[in-house]
């Protein structure tokens, strides 16, 4: 039995920033990082010394790394974590940054993903992402990720019953949800009829099932709560958190994540239950993979997902609002920013400046994170619980 | 560099991964197990995932699975693939433990048991294909990718290369296609001047010298090697299989 976790009294959660997405973008990922830097800054009302922690996490850095933006950028961080955890990237920033705010390492840490997006740029990416990826997946067709979730996505809907429609139910949801998003990138009206018809991409997997790579960055700060008081800026505090990683590595196929080994510590921790939550931001790179987390994360059990999907809807203003930017689906995926966009949604929705608001009850939201495959599977798990400031 | 322009599967390998080349040319299942607990393990490693032993060997594994997974990929980042698609692949439980992502043959059913082996591909590499593991006659459709002939077949009668025949997997590799009756076998010595003493040039096994920068399959390395020009061929092949054991 590990010892209790400790609180996050004394940390808070602010200035959610998104630079526009491109689809494809000529600038480097320092560019898009000085953007979102700047941003912050512009939202703070702090002045680029006050930054003294930068959490980055970006894959089209090279040959740079993270402490090469610092001198690149003008900034003497006094702590530095570069968190190369793809999907879960944002939750994992989050919560190394609050403890170093809490111990006193760093006052305002600044959490930047940013990727930049240049054709041919995706390719480059999957055909090295990993040793295993290339020695044992990647030469089997050259398709990446899509194939690898093609086989989660046939070994699920064959083990629980899951159909096409019950993924395209997320999928058109998530892209009525984009509608107000100004930087999503694919905002026009999806049916079902469109979702069902589309060209496959890798059996089960169509077209609408699969994120579009793009170019972009998000952001956000975490601080001393006592700062952002004297700032006086909207903010959010986080209730509880978890990450755990190559989970269940025996499962023939992976039909449950890490969040399953901790969930129940992570509602504990936060002293709520799921049906507590107003959102639910899940890490969204293909629908199946927000239906394992509704079930690990304890919305509904092991199989439910299906059920679970068909009882809800899933708009901002439906019984489960769920990835109310577009998520990744409709938005695109700007590399690991795409790892930071549910928590960045998650703390516009908890400070009043979400596009399109859900109908606050409680002030607590849910968002999780999910990354890097390795091989067969992705390696990385985590999710936090946050509530606004008044709750 | 002019790179020999025709497509083929991704080449990267790690140094682990170089028993899989050998499996290919023995025809045997090996993977790479730990001396110290005997565990079994996929995709290679540099040291057992299970007791951290760095006693690694490649031993005859079972090649039963099930198939726990199926996809077939219609969209592919390599040309090699997109010039082939569709092209179906699948995730294999294998019954000694590792899931293990292969190539699979006509008539592979998700759920159903499918036997293993290890092939070499169009990129000489070694490449796990499974097929089912009861023959019956089942429809197929016709352009259904991969096919046994993506995949090279019995080595007897064919002109094969290894790329470097110098080292520890070249010798295996020759070896074991010596051993299966392999007639004509074409093997690279990168020395930096003539071919390595020991090299003995027999009726089965001709030895070339490429010493040069070049790596397969560059014109370049057919230049040095003083072998013909791949793109002056009919089918842009000098060889009928190559076994790149360049490390």
């Amino acid at each position: 039995m590990s010892s209790p976790r400790m609180k996050y009294d004394g940390v808070a959660v602010a200035v959610p920033v998104t630079v526009p997405y491109e689809r494809f973008s000529d600038n480097s990922a320092h560019w898009w990082i000085a953007r979102a830097l700047k941003m912050l800054l512009d939202g703070s009302g702090l002045a680029k010394q006050q930054i003294d922690g930068l959490a980055l996490s970006s894959f089209t850095l090279a040959p740079d790394n993270p402490v090469s933006i610092t001198q690149h950028l003008g900034l003497s961080p006094r702590w530095l974590d570069g968190i190369a955890l793809g999907g879960a990237s944002g939750v994992v920033a989050l919560r190394r940054a609050a403890r170093a705010v809490q111990t006193g390492d760093a006052s305002v840490v600044a959490c930047i993903a940013a990727d930049t997006n240049r054709p041919g740029s995706f390719r480059s990416l999957v055909t090295s992402f990993s040793r295993f990826a290339q020695d044992a997946s990647y030469p089997y067709g050259g398709a990446g990720p899509n194939a690898n979730f093609a086989l989660l996505t046939d070994y699920y809907m064959r083990t629980y019953g899951a159909t096409a429609e019950d993924f395209g139910k997320l999928a058109v949801s998530q892209r009525a949800n984009a509608s107000a998003t100004p930087w999503a990138l694919l905002q026009k009206p999806l049916t079902m009829r469109n979702y069902l018809d589309a060209r496959p991409i890798s059996d089960p997997l169509r077209l609408f099932d699969c994120v579009m790579p793009c170019a972009g960055a998000e952001a956000f700060l975490v601080m001393r709560d006592d700062m952002v008081q004297d700032l006086d800026i909207p903010f959010a505090r986080i209730m509880g958190t978890i990450e755990r990683h190559n989970a269940f590595s025996e499962d023939a196929v992976q039909h449950r994540g890490g969040w399953s080994v901790d969930a129940a510590e992570l509602w504990s921790s936060a002293g709520v239950t799921p049906a507590d939550t107003d959102f639910v931001q899940t890490y969204d790179d293909y629908p199946v993979i927000s239906m394992l987390q509704f079930e690990d994360l304890g919305f509904c059990a092991k199989g439910e997902g299906p059920d679970f999907v068909r009882d809800h809807e899933f708009g901002v203003n439906g019984t489960f609002p769920h990835n109310t930017s577009g998520g990744q689906l409709s938005t695109g995926q700007a590399g690991a920013a795409g790892g930071h966009l549910g928590l960045v949604e998650a703390i516009r929705q908890l400070t009043d400046c979400a596009p399109s608001p859900v109908h606050v009850r409680k002030g607590i939201g849910l968002v999780s994170g999910f990354g890097m495959i390795n091989y067969d599977r992705g390696l990385c798990s985590a999710a936090a619980i946050l509530s606004g400031s008044n709750s | 560099m002019t790179t020999f322009s025709r497509s083929r599967p991704p080449r990267a390998r790690s140094t682990a991964a170089a028993g899989l080349v050998r499996g290919a040319a023995t025809g045997r299942f090996i993977l790479q197990r730990c001396k110290d607990c005997s565990n079994l393990q996929y995709p290679p490693r540099d040291a057992c995932h299970s007791c951290l032993g760095t006693e690694l060997v490649w031993e005859d594994a079972d090649r039963r699975g099930l198939l726990s997974a199926k996809t077939t990929i219609h969209a592919s980042n390599e040309p090699y693939f997109q010039k082939r698609l569709p092209w179906t692949v699948g995730s294999v439980a294998s019954v000694e433990g590792p899931s293990i992502v292969a190539h699979l043959l006509p008539g592979c059913v998700a759920g159903e048991a499918v036997v293993m082996e290890l092939r070499l591909d169009a990129a000489g590499r070694g490449v796990v294909v499974a097929r089912p593991a009861t023959e019956r006659s089942i429809f197929t459709e016709p352009d259904s990718k991969p096919h046994e002939d993506d995949f090279l077949g019995d080595p007897r009668s064919m002109r094969l290369l290894v790329t470097d025949g110098c080292s520890m997997l070249g010798h295996f590799v020759i070896a074991g296609l010596l051993g299966r009756g392999v007639t004509a076998v074409t093997a690279g010595c990168p020395r930096f001047e003539g071919i390595c003493p020991e090299h003995e040039s027999s009726e089965r096994l001709n030895w070339v010298n490429v010493a040069t920068d070049s790596a397969w399959p560059s014109r370049e390395w057919y230049a040095a090697a003083q072998l013909p020009d791949p793109e002056n061929t009919d089918d842009g092949r000098v060889f009928d299989a190559v076994f790149d054991t360049t490390a």
